[in-house]
């Protein structure tokens, strides 16, 4: 089943023809799953919350499509025009960082929230994408000019938004984007010993976070010695693993999704474990692992270090993020919130990954020939 | 693809500082990467490789702790024994037990899908109301103890109503009383009731084992392969036996009884009834009395049954042949004590006589011909001295004379002294008829008899004409009563004084039995009956001898279960030297018609 003939010139025929095919399936598989588990596990945390069964469910489906939407508009964009658009996004997002700062909403002990048109937005996750391609064309740029102002404009813009996102705080989201540019850092082929520096000054900057947040400090005692306070939320998300085995009790018979505050949000993959089984969490790593590897290999083809360092930016943020929330659930890192692309619920969280992986699609589609503006 | 290209400056192997280009506003072709260098790729694919494997042994460890090393799955029906992890006894009430089967793979025990009501004190708003909807629906509850159980603040965890039916739990679900929770569990049933229930044995309500096949092999039964068991009882027998060992103790008003059908060819139990016995799925009231498996965990004092032991043994030693004869004219005196016979012939007696006629007197003098050391040894070789090995827990060691006497040898020939259970009386017997094989008892199936082990006893030419002297039993001599007309059976009485508790035997509680074999031309099953203190009744001709309070359910019992067997039926049959009752069960059969 070909929806366009190969013959076909028009934007989306091309688009058809070019497009990483298998990455937009796996991730159309991770967004299935996801509905499937949301609708299976946030009513009870609805019920808890004091929500009607179905709210999580409701606002899923309208953002799914919606992420959907955003997902196939932006990998449609040729990298000219992802380029500028991550550059407004950018621009866009820190202003409304700092919007936030000043009148964000306060949940859960941060702000990060900020109402616009009824719905709440979490600007830091827009941050993400943005900076990854901008961190990519910055590195670009220098590398192909050797210019050292590309370099410190670089560093300051990383510097202004760890700022931005730390204080918010979200130590977390920070490791993320500091993770991320680091590891661009690094493909973008700066020397090593440069490298290891920033990296060394990354685990500093860590150490400082664990002795500044009380929330950090405490989360990751309380994973190296669970003797050190509640581990209610973890050790719910074990016992849910353990229950389900290998092909789970069966949708919606799971006992401890109700129990598990976050189970529709960071802790998705419980239920996945409990109701589905490890067939369905297997199933889950692969398609990340599917669309991560893929699109390594396709960087690897890439004519362009722009579009190289971006797409493995874009990468590298979408593996680490998904890794993050397996881990924790998993018991295998500190806990720390954060969302499973595409399957867990979270407006914001989604619609980011949708551009960061519209992004992604956009750069690793096949260009025949030679595009100038394409080997800055 | 960059290796391949050599444009002038770049250099792979020596990237160049950027610090060289500070000042440089010239394009200058220096260390330029076109894209992203491919080890550095690799490296960063690696991280990210093994983060995921991480992940991934993680998950499969936490969701599925038995699977890396494998689980051992133990065969159908022959259960390694294995070291398996148990659950813990907490567990047990939320795990399924495997199945139970007779040999046929009628269901004998199975664990039922429940649910128990439950609560936390502490989430339930409104005790009273909470109490008054549940005695509502379930009206057996009791409204006082709820409220005391909900009200409750100091304990976590309170049962409400355990072990409710699907349309119950439904019942329950929609009462929707806030707190009130509900956890499924598995209740063991047993479908066949009190009919197997020594051998089954019996669970908890948590469906801890406590006796029985279910207690000997728990931990295969609590496996999660759930591995089903095939018992080598037949459940139609079974019944037959246990029905007509219950007439026996109701006509003559006796305490207790046992039954017991074996295959000579494998020492499987193909019915095993101790009576009285008990409803496992009522443990409410328990009573040892009930409980008491007299199969296997009895040692009785059996009487003349023993006498073709005795037999079989001087035939095998060369002692004596079927017609040697012993001199019964005379009760023997000896260490104080008097032999004597029951029904005494007061001349010399062939061996088969002996037998046919139960003398004592013939059997203590085949014994003391024998000698002590013999006798003793071919006791031990029968498995009658030591504890035999079964698939049961309750399995008593018999009771022998510490020093054996001469005194002990006499008495043992028709008998007395030794104490054994009647299972490992049966199993010798077994080997006696058998063609002189000795098979362990089993509780299990076995599916091809010729794969089984046994210990060869006796000679094949000892066995043939023990056959034939317990044939004369029955057709000639006090085993009458034991006798069919169309599947010919061979068999021995036996009346056992009961010993006083005092010392010396009592005149009037007796220990009557039946050991029979059918068809005694090539024998496939021993049937043994024993009735415990039979009272002697006008109606049942005054004596509760073995001949008259067992023998009898003997003959129903082959007639009954020989064509459930598969045995053919045998109207016309070889039968004793003298011929006198040639054909007598094929002209039966034409008289009846």
């Amino acid at each position: 089943m070909t929806p366009f003939a190969r013959t076909d010139r028009s934007v989306l025929g091309r688009w058809w023809w070019t497009v990483d095919r298998w990455t937009l399936a796996a991730l159309l598989a991770l967004l299935g799953i996801g509905v499937v588990l949301i609708v299976s596990g946030s009513p009870g945390v609805s019920d808890t919350i004091g929500y009607d069964p179905f709210h999580f469910v409701r606002r899923h489906l309208v953002f799914a499509p919606l992420a959907l939407i955003v997902l196939l508009t932006a990998s449609l964009l040729r990298p000219r025009e992802v380029r500028w658009v991550a550059v407004l996004l950018v621009a866009g997002t820190l202003l409304m960082l700092l919007a936030v700062l000043l009148f964000g909403t306060e949940a859960k002990g941060a702000r990060r929230w900020i109402s616009v048109a009824g719905f709440t937005l979490q600007p830091s996750e827009f941050i993400k994408p943005g900076m990854a391609i901008a961190a990519a064309w910055l590195f670009a740029l220098f590398q192909k000019t050797g210019e050292w102002r590309y370099l410190a404009a670089n560093i300051g813009l990383l510097g202004v938004t760890v700022l931005l996102v730390a204080t918010q705080p979200d130590i977390g989201m920070t490791v993320v984007i500091v993770a991320v540019w680091l590891v661009q850092f690094f493909l973008a082929g700066l020397p090593i010993a440069a490298t290891a520096a920033l990296g060394s000054l990354g685990v500093a900057g860590l150490a400082f976070a664990y002795v500044t947040f009380d929330h950090v400090q405490s989360r990751i005692d309380r994973f190296l010695d669970p003797q050190a306070g509640d581990t209610y939320q973890i050790d719910k998300s074990i016992a849910a693993f353990e229950s389900g085995g290998w092909f789970g009790v069966g949708p919606g018979n799971g006992a401890l999704k109700s129990q598990l505050p976050d189970a529709h949000a960071d802790f998705v993959l419980a239920v996945a474990g409990e109701e589905f089984g490890a067939v369905l969490c297997l199933v889950l790593v692969l398609l990340v692992a599917l669309v991560v590897f893929r699109g390594l290999l396709r960087v690897a083809a890439a004519r362009s270090l722009f579009v190289s360092v971006a797409a493995a930016g874009l990468l590298i943020s979408f593996a680490i993020q998904a890794m993050i929330n397996m881990a924790s659930a998993l018991e295998l890192i500190p806990a720390k919130g954060m969302t499973l692309p595409f399957v867990s619920y979270g407006g914001s969280s989604m619609l980011a990954i949708a551009v960061s992986m519209g992004f992604l699609l956009a750069l690793t589609r096949r260009r025949v020939g030679y595009e100038p503006e394409d080997t800055i | 693809m960059t290796e391949t290209l050599t444009l002038p400056g770049f250099d792979l192997d020596a990237p160049a500082s950027p610090a060289e280009a500070t000042d440089s506003k010239v394009h200058v072709p220096r260390h330029q990467p076109r894209t992203a260098e491919r080890w550095r790729l690799a490296a960063v694919s690696c991280g990210l490789a093994v983060a995921m494997m991480a992940i991934v042994g993680k998950l499969v460890l936490t969701a599925a702790p038995g699977t890396l090393p494998s689980a051992n799955a133990s065969a159908f029906a022959a259960p390694a024994r294995a070291v398996q992890v148990t659950p813990d006894d907490s567990e047990r009430s939320t795990l399924p037990r495997a199945k139970i089967f007779d040999r046929n793979g009628a269901l004998l025990a199975f664990s039922l899908p429940v649910h128990s009501l439950y609560a936390h004190p502490s989430e339930v708003p409104d005790p009273t109301a909470t109490a008054e909807a549940l005695v509502a629906a379930f009206p057996y509850l009791d409204r006082n103890q709820l409220v005391k159980r909900l009200a409750n603040e100091r304990t976590d965890f309170v049962y409400l109503a355990r072990h409710l039916t699907p349309a119950d739990y439904f019942k329950a679900l929609h009462l929707g009383l806030p707190g009130v929770r509900a956890q499924k569990e598995y209740r063991r049933v047993y479908p066949q009731g009190s009919l197997a229930a020594h051998v089954v044995g019996l669970t908890r309500s948590d469906q801890t084992a406590l006796s029985g096949i279910e207690a000997y092999f728990d931990a295969d039964l609590v496996a999660a392969a759930q591995v089903p068991m095939a018992l080598s009882l037949d459940i139609r027998v079974q019944s037959v036996v246990r029905q007509e060992l219950q007439h026996q103790i109701d006509e003559y008003a006796a305490k207790a009884g046992v039954g017991i059908v074996m295959d000579v060819r494998t020492g499987e139990m193909v019915a095993s009834v101790s009576l009285p016995d008990f409803d496992p799925n009522i443990i409410s009231k328990r009573d040892p009395n009930q409980e008491m498996n007299r199969v296997s965990n009895g040692v009785y004092e059996l009487g003349s049954v023993f006498k073709p032991v005795v037999a079989a043994i001087a035939l095998d030693t060369g002692v004596a042949k079927s017609d040697s004869m012993f001199d019964a004219r005379y009760p023997i005196r000896i260490d104080g004590y008097t032999i004597a016979d029951f029904h005494g012939r007061h001349r010399w007696l062939s061996m088969r006589e002996v037998l046919v006629h139960s003398s004592n007197i013939g059997a203590a003098r085949i014994a003391s011909e024998i000698g002590v050391d013999r006798l003793v040894q071919y006791f031990g070789r029968f498995g009658l001295l030591s504890a035999p090995s079964m698939d049961l827990h309750e399995v008593q060691k018999p009771l022998t004379p510490a020093r054996w006497q001469e005194l002990d040898a006499m008495t043992s020939a028709y008998g007395y002294s030794l104490n054994v259970s009647p299972v490992q009386f049966v199993a010798a017997f077994s080997s006696l008829v058998n063609g002189g094989t000795l098979y362990g008892p089993t509780l299990l199936a076995i599916n091809d008899f010729r794969t089984v082990q046994g210990t060869k006893v006796l000679h094949e030419d000892t066995s043939a004409t023990v056959r034939s002297m317990l044939r004369s039993v029955v057709t000639g001599g006090s085993g009458r009563n034991a006798n069919t007309h169309l599947y010919p059976v061979g068999g021995k009485t036996g009346t056992a004084l009961k010993r006083k508790t005092g010392g010396g035997n009592s005149t009037d509680k007796r220990i009557s039995s039946f050991v029979g074999t059918f068809p005694i031309q090539q024998p496939r099953y021993v049937v043994f009956i024993m009735v415990d203190e039979p009272q002697e009744r006008e109606i049942t001709g005054r004596y509760a001898t073995g001949g008259k309070a067992a023998a009898p359910a003997v003959s129903r019992i082959v007639e009954r279960i020989a064509p459930m067997l598969g045995v053919q039926p045998q109207p016309e049959i070889l039968d004793d030297d003298n011929g006198k009752n040639r054909n007598r069960g094929f002209q039966a059969v034409v008289a009846r018609n």
